[in-house]
């Protein structure tokens, strides 16, 4: 399914279509000077020639000098592309490899800086366009997937599950305010120490996004008061559920939802490779 | 390899979020054994409150 539209692209591209032409009509050339040749030795009449192959290569090669003497703008620039062809993909496969292994992050950030300037997109463009040279590989699409699902999946998870209508028959009785408590708080914990956990275990490969280990140990600081608020205002609520019990549990609520949400854009944007944003790690403030 | 761990992660960060999801819609109500379930886990969560914060994962370093 995919092959068609490459053939295609390589194919039907203006220089490929140039180049091919060129090339049958080098050939129709030599062809046709290799007939008249034969005809002139024999007469006129269509005898076949002793030495057919040799004939043919060396009147081929003579066309191509000619060409090549006569135009020599379209053999200097078949020569420029074999070159491209030969240098750039090496060139910045092996610029990445050495980035990646240097300790320093100066020469990723630069390599990156570079990859995503105009003047760099412009020049793969051409590439791409005039030679069907591909140095960059496609974005991993299965990490953006990724980080669409959860996009989707963290707003529905409270809108659905906080506001889902409860069956009556069920261990809340109906009540709204206490399902969503229970459901945030354990969700939360599920999340931030799934987060604190994989920023330990990864710190070294996410040292590129200082941001996240300033939001995680904002959360290793504050984590346990956020809860023990939070518990806390569920049992006040729970022994006398007022609107003013459960506004206040609603605020200690909102501080873990925030948390949870910071938790899940971090690791959806470093699983993506996206870059965070600077400064944005201390949106979870340290009091309910 | 540094990008299946933090893909990984993401997945890890799916299989937490999607039942949640899941049971709500499952039927448009949530049912008592879905309640029941969920108060089991929010129970178990602060049965181990002592513990709950207190692994490495826990340390500012």
């Amino acid at each position: 399914m995919n092959k068609i539209p490459k053939l295609q692209s390589s194919l039907f591209h203006p220089l490929s279509s140039i180049i091919i032409v060129a090339l049958a009509f080098l050939l129709l050339g030599s062809f046709a000077a290799f007939a008249q040749d034969t005809n002139i030795a024999t007469g006129g009449s269509p005898v076949a020639p002793t030495d057919a192959p040799a004939q043919i290569t060396s009147g081929l090669e003579s066309t191509i000098t000619q060409f090549a003497q006569t135009h020599p703008w379209v053999i200097a620039l078949l020569s420029f592309l074999g070159a491209l062809r030969l240098f750039i993909k090496p060139i910045m496969t092996g610029l990445h490899y050495w980035a990646a292994q240097t300790e320093t992050e100066a020469d990723d950030d630069f390599l990156n800086e570079v990859e995503h300037s105009w003047l760099y997109t412009a020049f793969l463009f051409s590439l791409d366009w005039l030679a069907s040279i591909k140095v960059a590989p496609k974005p991993n699409n299965s990490s953006n997937a990724l980080r669409a699902l959860l996009f989707i999946l963290l707003p529905s998870a409270f809108i659905l599950g906080g506001c889902a209508a409860l069956d009556p028959a069920g261990v809340y009785h109906g009540d709204q305010i206490l399902h969503k408590s229970e459901l945030v708080t354990t969700t939360s914990y599920e999340v931030i120490h799934t987060y604190v956990s994989w920023e330990k275990e990864n710190r070294v490969a996410l040292a590129k996004y200082p941001e996240i280990k300033q939001s995680a140990d904002v959360m290793r600081r504050n984590a346990r008061q956020w809860f023990t608020t939070a518990n806390a205002l569920h049992d006040a609520y729970a022994a006398n559920p007022t609107p003013e019990n459960g506004a206040a549990l609603n605020t200690a609520l909102a501080v873990l939802q925030t948390a949870l949400n910071e938790a899940v854009k971090y690791m959806t944007q470093a699983a993506a490779g996206a870059p965070t944003a600077s400064g944005a790690a201390t949106t979870v403030s340290a009091s309910p | 390899m540094n990008e299946i761990i933090l893909v990984n992660a993401a997945l890890t960060l799916i299989e937490k979020l999607l039942p949640v999801v899941t049971d709500a819609v499952k039927n448009g109500q949530v049912t008592p054994e879905a309640q029941a379930e969920l108060r089991q886990k929010y129970t178990a969560l602060r049965n181990q409150a002592d513990t709950a914060f207190t692994g490495p994962e826990w340390n500012i370093e």
